[in-house]
């Protein structure tokens, strides 16, 4: 028995120190990759720092939402329009876009906080169809159809025009969200989230308040994709209202869901899947010599193929088969 | 006037045709509970179905409306087959994204078969005017009303007065006792799944038949939501006469909110803030059960 725990907690220092590791050499190596690979390297990390948002309240708290990239699309105009419009410094921007996508969330979060799943995805959906809206309306904010310049700003003095320089702040911003995210999870809150979602009525007899709970679930999401949506304004630099349309809020929920539901590394694996699957299946149908105009319709439904077979086989996602490899892997190695 | 007229019967017809999908919607959350997000999908697929038997084989109308009817059958076993049944007991999302799967791999279909483009339908019924006194409306619109109403006519009998109906009822009632009491779960999940798709699928026909046809088609799916919430979500009644509120709503916000209050757009729009607006002051709608777990 001591022996099994002593295992366990060897793993999961383990774990950590793979984090660590995983981290110092993401930020090395993207010192030296090529102008497309950082790219993605950069969509991968904003995506994962979204994906830890949304996993807070889907994953953990129970609550599902489809509106996610809508609500990065609020982070993004709100930093770009502080930014560059009012001349607020960038990282007060940042995390004022974070608290202005958790007040929008929470005014669309509140009416279904009372009510079950079913109700929340009607809401959240129309959270995104509404949002979306007011992005095409809002010329002054969002440029509308035409889309957007931001310029990236300086940080504490540096610039970062180059994006080898840009991807050091994004890797920040997901670092800190992730330290967060694994802390919020041992506070009470974050057991009260757990609780919620495995039986409310359960949690509100332990004196859980399902109210406040639910609403510091939203509201803490929200802020991540607030956050994640102003490194991704950056980052893009041109912004189209379309990189926040409903299909993004159904990749970021599917993101979720494959990754790993409630886990850290979830959201990671998720990231990478959501980026990297339509990047491999692109670089197949060139190798298969196919025109490039049935591309889309074919990387399109491996795609949802994909899901569905995850949800099928895989319903605890890839954090699940991860773990049981390197658990494996540990156990094998430290014998 | 005349406009005012114009832009209310148009509501009215589509939505009629929102009323028919919303009711495949209630049908299948109340037998299985499950939110279908692939309902706008399966109608643009039963909408090019029809379009090609009728173009490729040159059958009538009417054999092809009934052949898409049996094809759409045999998708919604398939799908409930090898899908959804596998996930009986899963979470809500879980199963919410799954029919987006679903929903996204049928889409795909149609675009690697048939393209984006725009489609124009066969002329089945006549487009000519038809003058109703106070004003003249296009028959293809009469035709779709008429036809929408004879199928809930039909599916409301079905529920009311067939064996069948009644196992339905049972099972959404009580999921528990219709088992125990020796329902077989698994045939009155299929049969949910096949209705649903074959109104989805008769919908789609009539909508291809008024606005031609473009995998855009697939929205309708999701124009029903405001309808179905207002309706109540498990009530067949409320999202029947809903669908027509919203589709009134709808076409009587696109024609005059832009005027008022010069933003654009506002059409498709104005019902999900209906819905927003329901779920804050009354989120049982117009005829849900009142016994809503608020949770």
């Amino acid at each position: 028995m001591n022996l099994e725990s002593d295992r366990y907690r060897s793993v999961k220092a383990g774990n950590r120190l793979g984090a660590v590791v995983l981290v110092l050499g993401v930020g090395i190596a993207s010192q030296f990759l090529s102008g497309s690979q950082l790219a993605l390297l950069t969509v991968i990390t904003i995506y994962a720092l979204a994906g830890m948002g949304l996993n807070l309240l889907t994953g953990n708290a129970g609550l599902i939402s489809i509106a996610h990239a809508a609500f990065m699309g609020v982070g993004a105009f709100s930093a770009a329009y502080l930014n560059v419009n009012l001349g607020v410094p960038a990282l007060p921007s940042i995390l004022l876009a974070g608290g202005i996508a958790a007040a929008v969330g929470l005014l669309f979060g509140l009416p279904s906080l009372r009510l079950k799943g079913v109700y929340l995805v009607m809401a959240s959906f129309s959270a995104q169809i509404i949002l979306f809206w007011f992005f095409e309306q809002a010329r002054w904010l969002t440029g509308g159809e035409d889309g957007r310049f931001v310029e990236r700003p300086i940080v504490l003095g540096i610039d970062l025009q180059e994006g080898s320089r840009y991807y050091l702040l994004v890797l920040a911003f997901a670092v800190l969200g992730a330290v967060a995210y694994a802390n919020l999870l041992r506070t009470r809150m974050g057991r009260a989230f757990a609780a919620v979602r495995e039986n409310p009525r359960a949690a509100e007899i332990m004196g859980v308040n399902l109210f406040r709970t639910k609403m510091t679930a939203f509201a803490v999401s929200t802020f991540y994709a607030g956050v994640a949506g102003a490194l991704m304004a950056w980052y893009l630099e041109f912004v189209a209202i379309q990189a926040f349309s409903l299909f993004i809020s159904i990749q970021l929920l599917a993101l979720v869901i494959i990754g790993g539901l409630g886990t850290l590394a979830g959201a990671v694996l998720g990231a990478l899947f959501i980026v990297l699957t339509p990047e491999l299946l692109d670089g197949l149908a060139l190798q298969l010599g196919m025109e490039t105009g049935q591309m889309a319709p074919v990387r399109q439904g491996i795609f949802g193929l994909l899901i569905v077979i995850f949800l099928l086989y895989e319903p605890h996602g890839m954090a699940r088969s991860w773990r049981r490899l390197t658990t494996y892997l540990f156990l094998k190695i430290s014998k | 006037m005349d406009y005012f007229l114009g832009l209310l019967i148009n509501g009215i017809v589509v939505g009629s045709i929102y009323s028919m999908i919303a009711l495949g919607f209630v049908l299948i959350y109340k037998a299985t509970e499950v939110v279908n997000f692939a309902q706008g999908e399966l109608l643009m697929i039963g909408a090019y179905i029809c379009l090609e038997v009728i173009v490729t084989t040159g059958m009538p109308f009417l054999a092809g409306f009934f052949t898409t009817l049996v094809f759409m059958t045999l998708l919604a076993l398939a799908i409930e087959k090898l899908v959804l049944r596998r996930m009986m007991g899963a979470p809500v999302m879980s199963v919410v994204m799954a029919t987006i799967g679903i929903g996204i791999v049928l889409r795909s279909v149609v675009l690697l078969v048939w393209g984006a483009t725009n489609r124009p339908f066969p002329t089945v019924f006549p487009r000519e005017g038809l003058d109703l006194g106070v004003v003249t409306v296009s028959q293809v619109y009469l035709y779709a009303f008429f036809l929408c109403l004879t199928f809930m006519v039909i599916f409301g009998a079905f529920f009311q007065y067939t064996r069948w109906g009644l196992t339905m009822r049972a099972v959404s009632s009580s999921r528990k006792a219709a088992e125990s009491l020796g329902v077989p779960l698994v045939r009155v999940f299929a049969l949910a799944w096949v209705i649903s798709a074959i109104v989805s699928g008769v919908g789609g026909i009539l909508a291809a038949n008024i606005s031609g046809l473009t995998p855009d088609l697939s929205a309708y799916g999701v124009r029903v939501f405001p309808a179905v919430i207002l309706g109540g979500l498990d009530s067949i009644i409320g999202a029947t006469i809903s669908g027509v509120i919203i589709g009134v709503l709808e076409n009587l916000s696109g024609g005059y909110l832009r005027n008022l209050t010069g933003l654009s757009g506002l059409g498709p729009v104005a019902p999900f803030f209906v819905l927003i607006l329901i779920l804050w002051v009354r989120p049982t709608g117009l005829f849900g059960r009142k016994e809503i777990d608020k949770l």
